[in-house]
């Protein structure tokens, strides 16, 4: 394992790879400053770079991207009581009120420690855990490939905040989407319409350029260009510390949050918004000074920063192990492997050992990074905040534009991705959540290979699912968690009415 | 929120009739090969219909994302949206430069209200800042149009 590590961070080291470490932590920082534009929405963005970049290089910068995001989006939850994304809701809460209460430095700086303590962590559990869980999964068939990519997917529909019909809507159509083009085994083209562009499938570009780059643009163009109100961060290093009294109460929500994060972020659907929301309530639960949660309690930010790292980090791990995407920002990075070629799986570390052991070292690296930027440029990532939209919403839509095109090179890649646009607008509008639809159209193709193969290989009878004991453990799951997170929603209309 | 989400399931039915409809006509089962191209389509198409239905009979509640006005009457949606699909029918015939720069005017003028000399500077920047990162220093081909064809000669862009 060392002799890997070493490897990966041979691989890291050259100025290429080291240069997309730092620009994606740093962007990511940036990104997850600014409330609105997701990681989604950037890696999106950036796809098209990356496919210029060598497999591991874009990887690099991608990964950087989502974990950097979870640094950012704490200051302004704590700065300003607007998460810059979704995993640092939670934050705003407690985080804001110490700021309220002169404890911003504190605030931010046990969230960044915390941050890095959980993240490394988080890398560690990716480290030790990956290679025997490929171990187990490499002897895995057709049967047991199908029955976990649809357990998979009930969690995702489970996890869901939009519902369970919504997000199995949202599921059903992405696979759906991922089975346009020529059929893999027979070659027949399905659902072309004579459109020569649709014979390869319908591209990932402009699929999520327009679902999250274009949708939200005209989010953008609804919102108010409001100037926020930011409280001051302080402004020598020192100011970031917190004090012995704070350290003492945050060791233990710290430690918490990065175990039950890790294992949050392993779970289809997971990662890190439901790592940072459990955390907060365990620590709740837990804390001795329960007058002090929802006014500037440090546990509230200190248990949840560390949860939504370890999540990122632990996400990983099916990513790269299973090729089954944790969340839709893990769904782009693995189209974005896909599309150079690259199969992620049990194989993985066999086959591409540089890739797998790259991405490993940049992350012990970006975190690092995250650790030692965030705080000394905390001040200036909040002058972020302070774009004009419109500079940022016309560099989004030309971005957009110029990288549908260069995929593709064809005029109805650039159609569908503003035809997606819209429609990610629509369902948004709808409350629908788009990474069920993102997460199956990229697990389309492989769960019908892998379904299509057991099938033919028990000559069509599907009562042979019961030989495969791993395979009906999985599909057990799925039922139940189906039936769970329907029983579950129904539940808390019944307490309303009950008046308890 | 509701009536937003009830329009999606509205759609996604006449997408599940569409799709099952070309579905069918796809081998489902073969004798020799088994599973056929068109077995998962038919039942994806199936299912679609069901969560369909089920959100049209549950279409969850709130406030939708964006505020409760209508985007149709928000003339900055509007500069947006016509802006995207300019740039989606022109970006293959006027090239980048073009395009992207009256795309940038547009909103700016509509959809932002904004002077002409601010909405010009910043259209002609954000065009060669674009041209510059992606084109010149990335290397990503652009769309062929008449800026393209004066750049690509300085070896500034590559045509695509």
């Amino acid at each position: 394992m060392m002799e890997g590590l070493l490897h990966g961070f041979a691989v890291l080291m050259t100025v290429q790879n080291v240069t997309l470490c730092i620009l994606g932590a740093v962007l990511g920082t940036l990104v997850g400053v600014l409330p609105g534009l997701g990681p989604a929405t950037t890696i999106a963005l950036l796809l098209p770079i990356s496919l210029k970049l060598d497999p591991t290089g874009a990887i690099i910068l991608l990964a950087g991207i989502y974990y950097g995001v979870a640094y950012g989006g704490t200051i302004t939850s704590v700065l300003m009581r607007i998460p810059g994304e979704a995993s640092s809701v939670v934050t705003c809460i407690d985080g804001h009120a110490m700021a309220k209460r002169g404890r911003a430095g504190a605030a931010l700086g046990i969230a960044a420690i915390g941050s890095f303590i959980a993240g490394t962590f988080g890398i560690l559990g990716v480290m030790l855990l990956s290679p025997p869980l490929a171990e187990i999964v490499i002897a895995f068939g057709p049967w047991e490939y199908a029955a976990l990519m649809l357990a998979g997917l009930s969690l995702i529909a489970f996890f869901a905040a939009s519902g369970i019909a919504k997000a199995a809507l949202m599921a059903f159509l992405g696979l759906f989407l991922g089975l346009v083009g020529l059929d893999p085994i027979s070659g027949t083209p399905r659902f072309t319409f004579g459109v020569p562009a649709l014979v390869d499938g319908v591209n990932i570009a402009p699929l999520a350029l327009g679902l999250f780059g274009l949708s939200e643009l005209l989010f953008l163009a609804l919102s108010k260009d409001a100037k926020p109100e930011i409280l001051r961060p302080p402004s020598t290093m020192l100011g970031f510390m917190p004090n012995r009294e704070e350290w003492k109460r945050s060791a233990a929500p710290i430690a918490r949050g990065s175990v039950l994060g890790f294992f949050v972020g392993l779970l289809p659907g997971g990662g890190a918004v439901l790592a940072s929301f459990l955390s907060y309530a365990v620590e709740k639960r837990l804390t001795r000074h329960p007058d002090e949660f929802g006014k500037g309690a440090i546990e509230g930010v200190a248990g949840p920063e560390s949860a939504n790292n370890s999540g990122t980090a632990g996400a990983f791990i099916p990513l790269l192990t299973l090729g089954i995407p944790a969340n839709a920002v893990t769904a782009l990075l693995l189209g974005a492997l896909l599309v150079h070629g690259v199969q992620p799986g049990p194989m993985i570390l066999e086959r591409q050992p540089e890739l797998y052991w790259g991405v490993i070292a940049s992350m012990y690296f970006g975190n690092f990074i995250l650790l030692v930027l965030n705080l000394p440029f905390v001040g200036l990532f909040v002058r972020a905040l302070e774009v004009p939209r419109r500079y940022m919403a016309t560099a989004i839509l030309l971005i957009c534009a110029i990288g549908t095109w260069s995929v593709g090179l064809n005029h109805f890649d650039v159609l569908m991705a503003v035809v997606f646009g819209f429609v990610g607008f629509a369902l948004r509008r709808g409350g629908f959540d788009l990474g069920p639809l993102v997460l199956a159209y990229v697990l389309g193709p492989t769960l019908e290979r892998s379904l299509r193969q057991a099938l033919l290989i028990a000559d069509g009878d599907v009562t042979e699912v019961v030989n495969h004991p791993i395979a009906l453990g999985f599909l057990a799951a799925a039922a139940l968690i189906l039936l769970s997170g329907m029983v579950m929603r129904r539940r808390p209309a019944v307490v309303q009415d009950g008046g308890s | 929120m509701a009536w937003n989400a009830r329009l999606v399931a509205i759609a996604s039915l006449a997408f599940a009739a569409l799709a099952g409809w070309e579905a069918a006509r796809l081998p489902a089962w073969s004798q020799f090969d088994g599973p056929g191209p068109g077995l998962l389509p038919q039942i994806l198409a199936a299912l679609i219909a069901v969560a369909a239905i089920g959100v049209l009979v549950a279409p969850g509640t709130g406030e939708p994302e964006g505020g409760n006005a209508s985007p149709l009457r928000s003339r900055g949606f509007l500069g947006y949206a016509g802006a995207m699909v300019g740039v989606g029918l022109a970006l293959p015939y006027l090239g980048f430069g073009v395009t992207g720069f009256l795309a940038t005017l547009l909103v700016l003028r509509v959809a932002e209200g904004a002077g002409w000399g601010l909405a010009l500077f910043w259209s002609f920047t954000l065009v060669i800042a674009v041209t510059l990162v992606f084109g010149t220093a990335l290397g990503v081909p652009f769309p062929p149009g008449p800026v393209e064809r004066l750049l690509a000669p300085l070896g500034l862009v590559r045509l695509g």
